[in-house]
């Protein structure tokens, strides 16, 4: 390893993000090359000094800035949103539990619940007739459309379109068969 | 219910954002400015930026609020970064240096000093260098933050390193040669 190589792979070595034979490499160039060796132990020095570096925490003032720009009443919930929210907070654990008690109540009372024939619906006699009326007209207009529909086949397509034996098989269909 | 998720986000990023801000611009009154106005804009985009995608909206929009604050500041000096300082070896830089043990101890009262380098480093490898080092996001978080493959990243970090290296190692030598 020359020592731009170890140079390209400072990095990773201190992160531990090379393999066994690179480790074993530096370690061998380390032992041949004292500046290196140094340079490591530099490199090493400055990477921890900045990992510990102060973080410093914002100051409460710009918040308050920040909130203020945006409009405070904006952030304050409303009056009813407010309720909600606290309720939803403080209770969320009571509100789960009372859900889960109506939900197994439903579900154990089911059963028992007593069962109702349901009634038929009651219709004058009028109204019956009525409709016995139309349930006539309907079925006397099927009946028409299809003879009408019979007698087409027969005398326009059947006889004009079909060859003999196709037509003679029709026949015993059309006569009822 | 958006007043609520905008409360709870704003608090738990309100200090990942001005430590990024501080670190990148290296003054406190911008970085509190910089939070205030990456919050507000959070605000107003928060109905478009789906609950996944919050915290890499954040760094993103603190990185770019930044980059654009410290454009504006035509005093600001940053280190120059030329080809030969790309390809030196580490172990070249400090060779340069040519420093003693008792120089090259970085003593734990530089922090203020480190803070000031760091704010000199190019844009890129400051970023980086924030990110990875001071606020320990991870390589490929960064990548997409910045939107550069995790290659770059990678080599942005190490020149960063070195760059803040060589000039710890110029003002260790300096400081040491005042006393």
């Amino acid at each position: 390893m020359t020592c731009q190589e170890f140079d390209n792979i400072i990095a990773d070595y201190i992160e531990g993000d090379i393999t066994a034979e690179q480790k074993i490499e530096v370690e061998t160039h380390f032992k041949q090359c004292s500046n290196c060796q140094t340079a490591f132990n530099y490199y090493q020095e400055i990477v921890e000094k900045l990992h510990t570096l102060p973080q410093e925490k914002c100051p409460d003032t710009v918040i308050e800035k920040v909130f203020h720009s945006v409009r405070v009443d904006d952030l304050k919930p409303s009056f009813l949103t407010n309720i909600y929210n606290t309720i939803l907070e403080r209770h969320s654990w009571k509100i789960s539990f009372a859900l889960a008690v109506i939900i197994l109540g439903i579900f154990v009372l089911y059963p028992h619940l007593e069962y109702q024939e349901p009634v038929p619906p009651q219709y004058t006699a009028e109204e019956i007739e009525k409709a016995k009326k139309d349930v006539e007209l309907a079925l006397a207009y099927f009946h028409y459309f299809t003879t009408k529909t019979e007698q087409i086949m027969e005398t326009q397509i059947i006889q004009n379109y079909l060859i003999k034996p196709i037509r003679t098989a029709f026949k015993p269909i059309l006569n009822g068969g | 219910m958006k007043q609520l998720q905008y409360k709870k986000i704003v608090n738990r990023y309100k200090d990942l954002i001005f430590n990024q801000a501080n670190y990148f611009i290296g003054n406190r009154p911008d970085a509190e400015d910089i939070t205030q106005e990456v919050l507000i804009k959070l605000w107003h985009n928060l109905h478009q930026i789906k609950t996944k995608a919050v915290r890499a909206w954040i760094f993103k929009v603190t990185r770019n609020t930044c980059i654009d604050y410290a454009r504006k500041r035509k005093a600001h000096i940053s280190i120059s970064i030329n080809n030969n300082d790309e390809k030196v070896s580490v172990m070249e830089n400090l060779t340069d240096l040519n420093p003693n043990p008792e120089q090259m101890a970085i003593s734990n009262d530089i922090t203020e000093q480190i803070k000031q380098f760091i704010n000199r480093l190019p844009e890129k490898i400051r970023s980086v260098v924030i990110m990875r080092d001071i606020q320990d996001l991870k390589y490929d978080f960064i990548a997409e933050t910045i939107g550069i493959p995790i290659n770059s990243v990678k080599a942005n970090l190490h020149r960063g390193r070195k760059l803040l290296l060589k000039q710890l190692l110029n003002y260790s030598k300096n400081d040491f040669r005042l006393e």
